[in-house]
């Protein structure tokens, strides 16, 4: 294999794609990206057998082949590398591969005639849908950080998609809060589908070029997202995920409308001196017009503050982790915010006023006696 | 030809199988003494010679008849049970019939005993199996085991067998055992003519540990009383713990009236004592546990030694948490009267005992946490060695104290408090089923209550299936709040966590307000003024606990005078 490729191309491929490896690996090869030359077209493939991620660069081939490198030696070498194009030349079958850029040279052992394990193949009717720019990166703001972070119920740490006519409707939620969004995708007429997606291609789709449209496509074993000649592919989830149709809240006793900034910071004051006492949580009250936050910790000391809230409705007392709510409104884009309790032991609901889709449920704390 | 298989002889049989029973003269001892114990004596004469060559033991029991005499040294007769279910229910110390016939397949035995109502006893001797003739004869009520020649017929058995003097000494441990578990019945024991002890046997333990070991030890016994809902009763005394010996001989732990070997409740309650407790010294302590019979299966074992105990995990952490809580409330007073010189602490005169008076000022913090071990109180720092350990001079001698340690121990308590005040529980949106194991639902089921103060909500479904509606966020660093609860159960059932009368809910949370102390602490290698040395020695004396850090490394070592001056080669 021998091509010539430009070195921003290539040191940008290299990094995208090297998100796919694990830090550790009982398969060395795992720890490899694979380089395929052919018609001018160099193929990036790195996998952790559950994910794969792929990179199509333009380059100049003089002689077609492939090699499996060190993906993190490889990438740092060439995000090194000062010249402006760089050439790559395996010379037979030991994987032995040199870089050359300019007068230097770098030799890299590579994995011999070894290619990367055989991923799956998409199987089932392999549904694909359009989603425009920028769509995925908002999805990851809006769910990824609800999903659960340990292993205890292993499908909450993945993203509930249903496919609907007419929408596509995700969910996450680790237990105790629950972020759930759609987009809507029109020309879809399909069967109603669902299943459960690692968080991870949330995450990586949202890094490919958000100047194009993406492809999703949903098989029975696979869910793959191509953006340009970027693609990730990932295995579904195996399991039920829970039924949280049921939890969201459909009658609330107060309703209003405050501001971001203001509550956030309000939030932020208060998480000071919540996170300092083993109960770390907040007291909110809420009157018409507006709402109280406050936090006390027996040796540390306490906040109160009012926040303007133009709300109806009666006079509540909650206790929140304040974490939950600062992460929640965070996951919000406009400078305003839609909240609406449910009742003293029901939740709270956060939605955004700039876009309808998302809303954000959390559930107060209880206070014992 | 001759077969080669063919039965062995009923004496040949009994002989070998008397081994499971009859190791050594100490288990002939044990086993006619429990005899006695099981038909209801009230007094109890043992006599032995020359290390276990005789013995005789004498009760003022309910005796047998004579027809019963020849049935009582067959095997597998007994009078205490017949069906196999009384097993269940045995309160008496034997039930399996050999004990008898054990012995009189390995010695000459001698059996005579007279019930009530009889006019004269009966006597009937069995030498190395063979069974004599019943005889009449004069006699008191009770029964009498002469036995003797002791493996006479087995060398192998006999080469195995100690000097006397260590044969009787497990004779005596024995006795000492079976005296203590049973203060209401009086032994005597004489060994070559001389009177070993002799127990009052009116009832109360303490009489019979005074005649064990004396007036010193007993007058510092700690009392231990607990008693759990399923009907378990712990009763008993430990030693202080600065009392100790370098073997296990003034220990004990009896369930239902009988002394058990049972390693694992003995090692809860030696833990108990570990942070003050020297290297391979042993504390003292003498437990009774009484328990419905069912709670336990004592045939486990020929001499009865181990007992299956069916909730050891939970009778663990109760013996655990009890003889802690005795420990740590025992309050040493000052013994220190010598008139103060207000200036004198920081430097030490010779010869005198160094004389001081502490200034402290009694005022309460804001907090106001009772002083509980005034002892630290009665310390005044000499200085910082090393600038790790504070050099105190205080009532019992110089004591070498760990600050880290202290402070630690501090932190811990402070934490744990805090933390008990409020509770907050994190509902769940859905709730999280989980099927427990056979152990867990029983661990669940014992402390459902606790699970829920502690801010759990569940719901049970069937079977062993819960439903996870809330949980504690008192754990807030822990990411997996739903694995809590497996978790905890599984600390319950481990028995690590002792779940005590003081703190019902922080024996899962220890672990955690550990390492937060840990953290807290000030460290090793830090300077300390003396004014920083004061508050945390007045510090200390607040903690409920000052033995050890919460990691059970000690706080403190004290260097008694007496110590110093042996060593200095002035006295002994």
């Amino acid at each position: 294999m021998h091509f010539y490729a430009t070195q921003d191309q290539l040191a940008k491929a290299l990094s995208m794609v090297s998100r796919a490896i694990m830090p550790q690996n009982n398969l060395p090869i795992l720890s490899g990206v694979q380089l395929e030359a052919r018609d001018n077209v160099l193929t990036l493939t790195a996998t952790d057998l559950f994910t794969t991620l792929q990179a199509e660069i333009a380059v100049e081939v003089s002689q077609p082949g492939y090699v499996v490198l060190p993906a993190t030696l490889l990438t740092e070498l060439v995000q090194r590398i000062p010249t402006a194009t760089l050439e790559l030349e395996t010379e037979d079958s030991s994987g032995k591969t040199l870089v050359k850029y300019g007068k230097n040279r770098a030799t890299l052992h590579g994995f011999g005639s070894e290619r990367l394990p055989e991923f799956q193949s998409m199987e089932g009717p392999g549904d694909t849908i359009t989603i425009g720019s920028g769509i995925f990166a908002r999805l990851a703001r809006e769910l990824l950080f609800a999903c659960a972070k340990d292993e205890t119920r292993p499908i909450l740490k993945g993203v509930s998609i249903k496919l609907d006519s007419g929408r596509l409707v995700f969910a996450t939620t680790d237990g105790t809060r629950l972020s759930h969004t759609w987009v809507a995708i029109p020309e879809y007429r399909g069967e109603v589908r669902e299943c459960v997606v690692p968080a991870k291609i949330i995450a990586e789709a949202a890094r490919l070029s958000s100047a194009e449209d993406a492809q999703l496509t949903l098989g029975r074993n696979l869910i793959r997202v191509q953006t340009g000649s970027a693609v990730v592919v990932s295995r579904l989830l195996d399991g039920q995920y829970p039924d949280y149709q049921r939890v969201i809240p459909q009658e609330f006793v107060v309703q209003g409308r405050i501001r971001v900034s203001d509550f956030r910071g309000a939030l932020e004051r208060a998480n000071l001196i919540a996170a300092r006492d083993r109960t770390s949580s907040v007291r909110i009250h809420h009157q018409v017009g507006q709402l109280d936050i406050s936090a006390s910790a027996a040796e540390f000391g306490q906040t109160h503050e009012s926040v303007e809230f133009d709300s109806h409705g009666q006079e509540l007392d909650l206790l929140f982790n304040p974490t939950f709510l600062l992460d929640a409104l965070k996951s919000l884009e406009g400078e305003e915010a839609v909240l609406e309790f449910s009742g003293i032991q029901s939740p709270l609901r956060l939605r955004d006023t700039e876009n309808a889709q998302y809303s954000h449920i959390v559930l107060p704390l209880r206070q014992l006696v | 030809m001759m077969s080669r298989i063919h039965r062995l002889d009923p004496i040949v049989a009994n002989q070998i199988a008397a081994g499971e029973v009859v190791e050594r003269p100490s288990s002939v001892v044990k086993e006619l003494v429990e005899n006695s114990l099981d038909a209801n004596a009230r007094h109890v004469v043992v006599e032995i010679e020359n290390g276990g060559w005789r013995i005789d033991v004498r009760d003022d029991g309910v005796g047998m008849h004579p027809e019963d005499l020849a049935l009582a040294v067959d095997r597998h007769t007994t009078s205490k049970l017949t069906r196999l279910e009384d097993l269940e229910s045995a309160r008496t110390l034997g039930f399996r019939g050999e004990a008898l016939a054990a012995i009189g397949s390995v010695s000459e035995l001698t059996l005579t005993s007279r019930t009530k109502d009889a006019k004269v006893g009966h006597r009937l001797a069995v030498r190395f199996g063979e069974k004599g003739r019943v005889e009449p004869v004069a006699m008191a009520f009770g029964t009498r085991v002469e036995v003797s020649h002791v493996f006479a017929l087995q060398p192998a058995r006999q080469k195995a067998l100690k000097t006397p003097a260590a044969e009787f000494g497990a004779i005596q441990q024995t006795l000492q055992q079976l005296a203590i578990a049973r203060p209401d019945v009086r032994f005597e024991v004489i060994h070559d003519g001389r009177a070993v002890f002799d127990t009052p046997g009116q009832g109360h333990a303490e009489g019979v540990l005074l005649s064990l070991f004396g007036r010193e030890l007993v007058s510092a016994l700690l009392p231990v009383s607990y008693e759990t809902e399923r009907g378990v009763r712990l009763t008993g005394f430990v030693g202080p713990a600065h009392v100790h010996r370098a073997n296990r001989l003034g220990q004990g732990i009896y369930v239902n009236g009988r002394w058990i070997g049972n390693w694992a409740l003995r090692a809860v309650v030696e833990e108990a004592f570990r942070p003050q407790l020297p290297d391979r010294r042993y504390p003292y302590f003498w437990l009774w546990l009484d328990m419905p019979p069912n709670e336990l299966d004592p045939n486990a074992h020929p001499t009865k030694a181990e007992v299956r105990l069916y909730h050891e995990q939970s009778l663990k952490a109760i013996l655990y948490r009890q003889v802690k809580d005795a420990l740590v409330q025992q309050s040493v007073s000052p013994a220190w009267t010598e008139v103060a010189h207000p200036d004198s602490a920081m430097h030490v005169s010779h010869e005198e005992p160094l004389s001081f008076a502490f200034e402290a000022p009694e005022t309460e913090r804001a907090s106001g946490e009772p002083v509980l071990h005034r002892q630290f109180r009665e310390l005044v720092p000499l200085g910082q060695w090393h600038a790790k350990y504070i050099l105190a001079q205080g009532p019992e001698g110089l004591y070498l104290i760990d600050q880290h340690a202290a402070h630690e121990r501090i932190f811990f308590e402070r934490f744990r408090r805090l933390g008990a005040d409020i509770r907050l529980s994190q509902p769940l949106l859905v709730p999280v089923p989980e099927t427990l194991s056979a152990v867990e639902w029983a661990s669940y089921q014992e402390h459902a209550e606790n699970l829920r103060h502690l801010g759990f909500s569940i719901d049970e479904l069937g079977g062993t299936m819960i439903a996870v509606r809330a949980v504690p966020t008192a754990f807030h660093d822990l990411e997996s709040h739903q694995g809590l609860l497996r978790m905890i159960l599984e600390l319950l059932s481990g028995g690590e966590a002792a779940h005590g009368a003081q703190h019902p809910v922080s024996w899962a949370e220890e672990a955690h307000y550990a390492m937060a102390a840990c953290k807290a602490a000030i460290k090793a290698n830090r300077p300390m003024s003396y004014q920083e040395m004061t508050a945390l020695l007045d510090e200390m004396s607040r903690t409920e606990d000052p033995r050890g850090c919460p990691h059970g490394r000690p706080t403190m070592i004290v260097l008694t005078v007496e110590e110093v001056d042996r060593r200095f080669g002035r006295r002994g």
